[in-house]
């Protein structure tokens, strides 16, 4: 077989090449479209780590590592293909061609990905898929609103328009109740996490009201193992942050004026290192963070970010799609604008990208990991010596 | 906002390099205009994420990678970019290539993802091997097994203009949910 090799070069020839500023719209265009998608996604990544801090807290043997299976076990090349002893449907959802791994979330030994193929004319077609060594858990979630999954002590919270199921890494459903209800006193083993009515603490099978400042609505939250809860309350035209060790009594850091234009605020923590990013919104459309601040004491006192990095001028970071706490207490954001970033405990920046669209950064028991782009379908990528090395695996219901 | 100096040298290669990575995508895609589309969102990708593409050894070779992925990822661009989704080329232009060129574009479109990127980019673009790889994100061995099962189809695609797709497989019977 003789191939026409000229034809790369026939096509060049007939190329009609847009000016320079058709590229630099485009690059506007992204920036503005991101920013409709970040705050959303960096709330769902404060919830993630809140299901991790459960699980590296004390009292808690912290089970297997969920994404360190290759840390036992020989790396296997990965395929870039889909499970084929995945169900028919959910088979047919991950081959989709604008299928993504909306949620990729730790918890209990095992890792979720909520899969979306959102290219046909009807909408997204949604698939759970865990899995926990080598058994795989996959469900086709009904095509109703749009679900979300966090872990949380026992497996992932996944919320639908039915209401909360915790799905355990086993694949088994156990109902949790949203009681709503009035404030309470956080409690040790509660874990914040975010619903479509606002943020809740998950008890045992009840979801209750995140107690706030003076009733402030909030817009972050974090609860320590011991029952320390850190939170992020919109006040007025700023964000104050609070901690709190009974609900009632409230430590105030972080307050900001309509001034400081935060328009956000994400929690992340893992026992009692928390970490804070308040993000801004810019006239070119991108989300810039202008705060990262690091506590090692549960939000008693706070080191601040060194703000070269950090003013959402050149070289900032900006568009924020996750933010968790290490077990050495170093601080890993995902951002559109420099991948992977990590703030050490001495609160210096340094940004370590590891591929063109690095997020969802997450940490579990001493590993931190994210989802890095490869190709058809993104991996998983996770380091065990602080960023130095990184190990990648498919992404559940990937080989 | 990217740095000066990074869109200077995005514009530099822009000048240089984009109506090659057409040509070179249009057989990672089977469609000129579709290159076009994902050439374009590469540089603007370029300008956005400054800092990775002024340390790539091969600004080419960056945005070719960044190509290829959005090529594949169409999810991304409707979820990023979905106001891109519109046609930047004009297809007429490209209404004069040869009859021969253009079977082997539908033949393109006809293989598998895989081996269609291993064939465009090792036979018609003219790449090494390595480099291949390196672009599509896949061991050595794997583009070569590709590149060999693609030449294989191909060959066959264009020995016989309209044989009928394969069907999919079914991978198990169809049920909501599983734990194995």
């Amino acid at each position: 077989m003789i191939l026409p090799t000229d034809l790369p070069r026939e096509v060049a020839e007939r190329a009609v090449q847009p000016g320079f500023d058709t590229v630099l719209d485009q690059a506007r265009s992204a920036r503005r479209r991101r920013r409709r998608t970040t705050i959303a996604s960096g709330m769902a990544a404060a919830a993630v780590v809140g299901g991790i801090a459960w699980g590296t807290g004390p009292g808690s043997d912290g089970g297997p590592d969920p994404a360190g299976s290759s840390r036992s076990q020989a790396p296997t090349e990965i395929t870039g293909s889909v499970d084929p002893d995945l169900p028919a449907g959910v088979h047919r959802i991950l081959s989709g061609d604008m299928v993504d791994p909306w949620v990729v979330s730790p918890s209990d030994g095992g890792i979720a990905a909520l899969w979306a193929d959102c290219g046909g004319a009807n909408g997204c077609r949604i698939a759970l898929v865990s899995r926990l060594g080598d058994q795989v858990s996959s469900r086709v979630l009904p095509e109703t609103a749009f679900p979300s999954l966090q872990g949380v002590p026992g497996g992932w919270l996944l919320e639908t328009a039915d209401g909360f199921t915790r799905v355990t890494p086993e694949g088994e459903d156990q109902p949790v109740y949203d009681t709503g209800g009035s404030l309470t006193h956080p409690e040790p083993g509660d874990t914040a996490v975010s619903t479509r009515r606002g943020w809740r603490l998950l008890r045992g099978d009840k979801l209750i009201t995140v107690p706030a400042p003076e009733g402030d609505t909030v817009q972050a939250a974090y609860v320590t193992p011991a029952g320390r809860i850190v939170v992020a309350v919109r006040r007025g035209s700023g964000i104050v942050v609070a901690s709190s060790g009974d609900g009632s009594t409230w430590s105030y850091t972080h307050m900001t004026t309509a001034a400081d234009r935060i328009v956000g605020a994400v929690i992340a923590g893992q026992g009692d290192d928390v970490a804070v990013a308040l993000l801004g919104d810019s006239p070119d459309g991108s989300i810039p963070v202008l705060q990262v601040s690091v506590s090692d004491d549960a939000g008693e006192t706070w080191a601040y970010a060194s703000e070269g990095r950090l003013a959402g001028g050149p070289g900032g970071l900006a568009d924020l799609n996750g933010l968790a706490v290490g077990a050495d207490g170093t601080t890993w954001l995902t951002t559109g604008s420099a991948g992977l970033v990590r703030v050490d405990s001495r609160a210096n920046v340094m940004a370590t990208q590891l591929s063109s669209h690095d997020r969802g950064v997450f940490a579990v028991a001493d590993r931190v990991c994210l989802v890095t782009e490869r190709g058809r379908y993104d991996v998983l990528s996770c380091s065990d010596d602080d960023g130095t090395t990184w190990v990648t695996q498919a992404l559940p219901g990937l080989q | 906002m990217p740095r000066a100096n990074a869109i200077d040298r995005v514009q530099d290669v822009y000048g240089t390099s984009y109506r090659r990575l057409v040509g070179q995508l249009t057989g990672v895609t089977g469609d000129p205009v579709e290159a076009e589309d994902a050439v374009m969102e590469a540089f603007a990708r370029a300008v956005n994420s400054s800092r990775s593409f002024l340390a790539a050894e091969n600004p080419e070779a960056w945005l070719r990678t960044v190509a290829v992925n959005v090529t594949r990822t169409r999810w991304r661009r409707n979820r990023f970019f979905r106001d891109v989704s519109h046609r930047l080329a004009d297809a007429e232009s490209y209404d004069d290539l040869p009859e021969d060129r253009l079977a082997l574009l539908a033949a393109l479109r006809r293989l598998p993802a895989p081996q269609r990127e291993a064939i465009a980019l090792h036979h018609l673009a003219d790449l090494p091997v390595h480099e291949v790889a390196e672009a599509v994100g896949a061991p050595v061995g794997t583009v070569k097994a590709r590149l060999a099962r693609g030449r294989a189809a191909l060959a066959e695609l264009l020995s016989e203009p309209d044989p009928e797709p394969d069907p999919e497989p079914d991978p198990r019977p169809d049920s909501e949910r599983s734990t194995r």
